[in-house]
């Protein structure tokens, strides 16, 4: 955790321990949206140097929830307009990049990854964020509240209507064991 | 199923923080300088210039006044000045035996009057 009583500002060395810190999972969350490893780090970063643009005025003790803020919202408006542009036939969404390759688990073959993708892109932007943020930014149910700005019995409701849905689309789905 | 395989963990492309790094130089390198000290002596001018725009625009000056003063032959002729003719006469023994002619000039601020005496 950032260190908060030294001084108000985030400063150029908090903000690298934060991207260290945060990297992995931020991409993680991004990539539900972009589906592409580059494109969910190029946002990523994008979203730290947002926050650092306005770092002044940036509350540390508060950081963290407002990178995951910034980022998710980024990554969603990259979507809309991608859509908005696919519509048009100057774009389509990005096809999955190595996600055989990428997972830790190596157990999803192309055909079950390309269902789990559109299980979640069929998921309303609601419900989408608060299950990605709670499967992969292991951050606890008040902080996703606090990042998407809704109170934290919300959060977990959403996540089982997103759970139920999935599982639905999915064919059923099992709570990982630890 | 499980939750797990449906969110897989992807790793980040390596060299992240790199150019985090690289971003963060570039964008403090280009940052521009404050804006509103270059703007400072045109500003000046600008103002003072609209204050003798406003300063003589606000001056009260009376047309008749303005006319009568200049006496052209335009103010002449709509009786807001008299022509100079009208003050210039020929006085004592002149007046008997002298002739007061004016001579057209290009200058309707300039009259020439050719006086002439008749002996």
């Amino acid at each position: 955790m950032v260190d908060t009583r030294e001084s108000a500002a985030l400063d150029e060395a908090q903000l690298e321990r934060l991207y260290v810190k945060l990297e992995a999972r931020i991409v993680n969350v991004v990539y539900r949206w972009v589906w592409s490893a580059e494109e969910a780090q190029d946002i990523t970063q994008d979203a730290f140097m947002k926050v650092w643009s306005m770092r002044e005025s940036v509350d540390v003790a508060t950081v963290e929830a407002l990178l995951y803020r910034t980022a998710v919202n980024m990554a969603s408006n990259r979507r809309r307009k991608r859509k908005l542009w696919g519509l048009f036939g100057l774009d389509t969404i990005a096809e999955p990049t190595s996600l055989a390759a990428a997972p830790d688990e190596g157990l999803e073959t192309a055909r079950s990854s390309a269902r789990v993708r559109a299980a979640i892109d069929a998921l309303p932007e609601k419900l989408r964020s608060v299950v990605v943020l709670s499967e992969l930014s292991e951050l606890p149910y008040e902080e996703i509240g606090a990042i998407l700005n809704i109170p934290e019995g919300t959060v977990a409701s959403r996540r089982n209507t997103a759970l139920k849905r999935l599982a639905e689309a999915l064919g059923g789905l099992e709570e990982a064991s630890p | 199923m499980t939750s797990r395989s449906v969110f897989p963990k992807i790793t980040p492309p390596p060299g992240g923080l790199d150019r985090l790094r690289r971003r963060m130089r570039v964008r403090e390198e280009a940052a521009p300088r404050a804006w509103w000290p270059r703007l400072v002596p045109v500003g000046s001018v600008a103002l003072a210039a609209a204050i003798v725009l406003i300063v003589v625009a606000r001056r009260n000056v009376d047309p008749f006044a303005a006319a009568r003063s200049f006496g052209g032959p335009s103010e002449v002729a709509l009786g807001l000045a008299r022509s100079p003719s009208d003050a210039v006469t020929l006085a004592g023994e002149s007046r008997e035996t002298g002739a007061l002619v004016r001579v057209p000039t290009g200058d309707p601020h300039v009259a020439i009057y050719m006086v002439g005496t008749l002996e």
